[in-house]
């Protein structure tokens, strides 16, 4: 990538954190609540958008299907069930249980997907997102279900449900950030053979990596990034579906600038993302979940009638 | 022989004038008024909140207040259907349009719009007289507001959920001697930003959810009045305090005394 | 030592067989068509060859060893394979695309080195497409995009090339500009087998023909054996005097 590519992403970043530190009702020369206030709360969208963005870049490499991101298939709606019954469970957030927990629930869950869309057909084609959306919806019911009948604590469960970074235990920060980094680190490793799996699983067998085993490795990388997204924020959609896209417009399609890129990029998306549901309809606060939402659903069609013109 | 004496019985019944009425409530406060109308009794049908009295908790449910279950409703055959105007507004058109009687109350803005609420139900019950005392009783209870209110921030759900002026939670805070710090706001149910919350300064905070030990963790919660002055209130009745009946003015006392007992 | 030897390969999707019992041997500078009807299993054949599926028996052998017991990464250094047509959503060069071919040669982590950027080079001279180098793949005619798939092949520096159809959707300059391309490998040691669709082709350059025939039966041998007009006419259910068949 040349350099001023990179210094162009890194200035997209730079304003977008300094758009989340500025931008609130106690203007912006408040150090005390820049600094207590603003600068953990813009620190979580960084973690939760770079996490997202990662995933969302692996998903779409290693199944060579433009459409894919751990919203879409079902990851982030299995690491959200396994997050509520662990609350209900009375596990605490910040316990290795938690982590593991959600992390099985969006491994389970992807899996599901991959496995429905294999008997459905070919990947590449919408199959993958129809199954996706068939095992989202039945977690989402799953959740809804479970919340109907637990009457205690029920809309604060649900409000997890429904994403955003209200509040934020700085446990939790740290050690989802340490996760969502180490993913980053490790699929960086095996960027060559996120490439070889860009072109299908059986060109990728023929250029020397194994695809069973990158899909199992880059599944898990990616649902360790969204599921420790999840563990700070809920539910939150498109960032992965979207930075890659826009990053790709930026930078050359190889993996080797596209996962920290999109890592990136999916931080400054939702950085700015929150900093705008926080400060534009004050004093309510819309959460990033329902932001991304309302920009993402519009960008999920532009990509569907852009594939199904097939200049993807 | 069996059915012979069914039968039978299945006429007196239809031949016996109908006097005892049958009351579905579908709105937790409108049971709870029904009850202390001393019409209890004639409830056959409740939604799926109404667990106070614990005597409500026995009744047929018939769904929650924002969704009915229509045909529950129905096959209840009441005389009539208490219904908040405000909430499943297409249910109670296709009870009504089943021939169901429903009665719409309006939305509860002001303590003192629950008095007309009881009186409305009251007078579809024929027990006027019974809710007037019951309103005289009430009213009584509000004692003349404190002098000097106290900001309060009061938090429904965790996550920042609060109330603005259109709620009567605004209005009930007021005569416990506090004012809504988004008493302003022309918003009923919504999501403030905790930004908001630290700038608006509340000398008080109500958590009708949530732990006092969370809120005080929250950045910056320790440079709120509200908890230099140790009111941190989580005491209150969650039930009692929220639904717009005849328990929410012992809250409205206690609360009273919670901010300004320790002068 | 034959670098590649099939043997007695059964393989079938329903209960009859697609190949039944095939075997044939390649040697370094071998250039072999695979001919036959459609639905004969010639693609089949190929994933056989490589182990990308397995049969109901047989082996394969690369270089003298089973093809199940080479890693994965290393099979990919002896024997390099295209497929009929590689479609990707993704905007990658055609540079970048020959590069890939380096996968099983360099480090997973690291960059190209300066020898991955050679042979790419290399590989898109000797396949005539360095002009469209800084081009993205998807914006390629399909000759042009199927040429640079076949320089990804050749910058993988296999022993073996197994090409699909490679031509099938080309026009005759292409044809035969690929076909020599082929013929030029073979005389650098390279063994090559190409599933091809017109018997004729088989005459630019292939000294070895693998016949197969719906129902699993095979012939094996040197083209000017095999490839007679008697013997095609039988197996593509032509009349022996149709003008499609060699003379």
């Amino acid at each position: 990538m040349e350099r001023n590519k990179v210094l162009l992403l890194f200035a997209v970043l730079a304003a977008a954190c300094l758009f989340s530190l500025a931008a609130g009702p106690a203007g912006w020369s408040n150090a005390d609540v820049i600094l207590n206030l603003r600068l953990p709360r813009t620190l979580a969208a960084l973690a939760v958008g770079a996490g997202l963005g990662l995933a969302g870049a692996l998903f779409q490499g290693v199944l060579k299907n433009p459409l894919s991101d751990p919203y879409i298939l079902g990851t982030s709606s299995g690491a959200t069930a396994a997050a509520v019954f662990c609350f209900l469970a009375g596990i605490e957030r910040t316990s290795p249980v938690f982590f593991l927990a959600v992390f099985a629930g969006a491994f389970g869950a992807t899996f599901l997907s991959y496995w429905l869309a294999r008997l459905a057909g070919r990947l590449s084609d919408a199959s993958l997102v129809l199954a996706g959306v068939a095992v989202s919806a039945f977690l989402s019911a799953l959740v809804m279900l479970t919340l109907t009948s637990v009457r205690e604590r029920s809309f604060s469960l649900l409000y997890f449900v429904l994403g955003g970074l209200y509040s934020v235990q700085p446990g939790v920060l740290i050690a989802s950030s340490l996760i969502i980094a180490a993913a980053g680190a490790a699929a960086m490793l095996r960027w060559r053979a996120l490439d070889a799996m860009a072109l299908g699983e059986e060109k990728a067998y023929h250029l020397g990596a194994e695809p069973g085993r990158e899909r199992i490795i880059f599944f898990a990388l990616a649902c360790a990034a969204t599921s420790a997204a999840v563990a700070i924020g809920g539910t939150i959609g498109f960032v992965g579906l979207m930075t890659p896209h826009i990053v790709r417009l930026l930078t050359k399609p190889s993996a080797r600038t596209l996962i920290p890129a999109s890592a990136v990029g999916g931080a400054a998306l939702l950085a700015a993302a929150d900093a705008a549901g926080r400060s534009l309809f004050s004093p309510a606060e819309v959460p990033a979940g329902v932001i991304m939402a309302l920009a993402g659903a519009p960008f999920f069609m532009w990509l569907l009638w852009k594939n199904s013109r097939g200049t993807a | 022989m069996k059915t012979f004496i069914s039968l039978l019985a299945l006429c007196l019944c239809a031949a016996a004038p109908a006097r005892a009425e049958r009351v579905v409530s579908l709105m937790p406060s409108y049971t709870e008024i029904i009850f202390e109308l001393g019409a209890g009794k004639d409830l056959v049908g409740v939604t799926n909140f109404c667990d106070y009295p614990p005597a409500a908790a026995k009744i047929e449910k018939a769904g929650d207040y924002l969704r009915p279950n229509v045909e529950k409703v129905y096959s209840l055959k009441p005389d009539v259907v208490f219904a908040g105007d405000w909430a499943g507004a297409s249910s109670t058109k296709q009870l009504a349009l089943l021939g169901v009687k429903v009665v719409s109350l309006p939305q509860e803005r002001k303590v003192s719009d629950i008095f007309s609420t009881i009186r409305l139900i009251a007078a579809e019950l024929g027990r006027k007289a019974e809710g007037e005392k019951l309103v005289h009783k009430l009213s009584a209870r509000l004692g003349p507001v404190p002098e000097k209110p106290l900001k309060v921030y009061l938090e429904e759900d965790t996550g920042g959920w609060t109330t603005g002026g259109e709620s009567f939670l605004s209005d009930a805070v007021l005569h416990a001697g506090g004012v809504n710090i988004f008493a302003k706001e022309e918003k009923g149910y919504f999501q403030a930003a905790w930004e908001e919350v630290l700038l608006r300064g509340p000398e008080a905070v109500i958590l009708l959810s949530g732990t006092g030990k969370e809120f005080i963790s929250r950045p910056m919660a320790g440079s709120l009045p509200a908890v230099k002055n140790g009111l941190i209130i989580t005491a209150l009745d969650r039930d009692a305090f929220s639904r717009p009946g005849p328990r929410l003015f012992a809250e409205i006392a206690r609360l009273e005394k919670l901010l300004h007992g320790k002068k | 030592m034959p670098v590649l030897r099939a043997s007695a390969l059964t393989f079938s999707y329903g209960p009859e067989p697609l190949i039944n019992g095939l075997g044939f041997e390649l040697r370094s500078g071998d250039f072999m068509c695979v001919l036959g009807p459609n639905g004969s299993g010639k693609s089949t054949l190929l994933k056989l060859l490589t182990g990308y599926i397995r049969g109901a028996s047989g082996s394969v052998h690369i270089a003298g060893e089973d093809v199940f017991g080479i890693g994965t990464r290393e099979l990919a250094r002896l024997v390099a394979y295209v497929p009929s047509e590689t479609s990707t959503p993704y905007d990658f060069t055609a540079r970048e695309m020959v590069l890939l071919g380096r996968t099983a040669r360099s480090g997973f982590w690291r960059g190209y080195s300066a020898a991955d950027e050679e042979a790419a080079d290399r590989a898109m001279e000797e396949t005539g497409i360095t002009r469209f180098a800084g081009r993205s793949v998807n914006s390629l005619s399909t000759g042009e995009r199927q040429l640079a798939f076949i320089a990804q092949a050749l910058a993988q520096e296999a022993r073996v090339l197994l090409m699909d159809e490679p031509t099938s959707h080309l026009d005759l300059k292409y044809k035969s500009a690929v076909m020599a391309l082929l013929a030029g490998l073979v005389s650098k040691r390279m063994a090559v087998a190409v599933v091809l669709h017109e018997p004729a082709l088989a005459r630019l350059g292939c000294n070895k023909a693998l016949l197969m025939e719906r129902g699993g039966g095979y012939s094996f041998g040197p083209v000017p054996e095999l490839l007679t007009a008697q013997r095609l006419a039988r197996v593509y259910g032509l009349p022996e005097n149709s003008p499609l068949l060699p003379k």
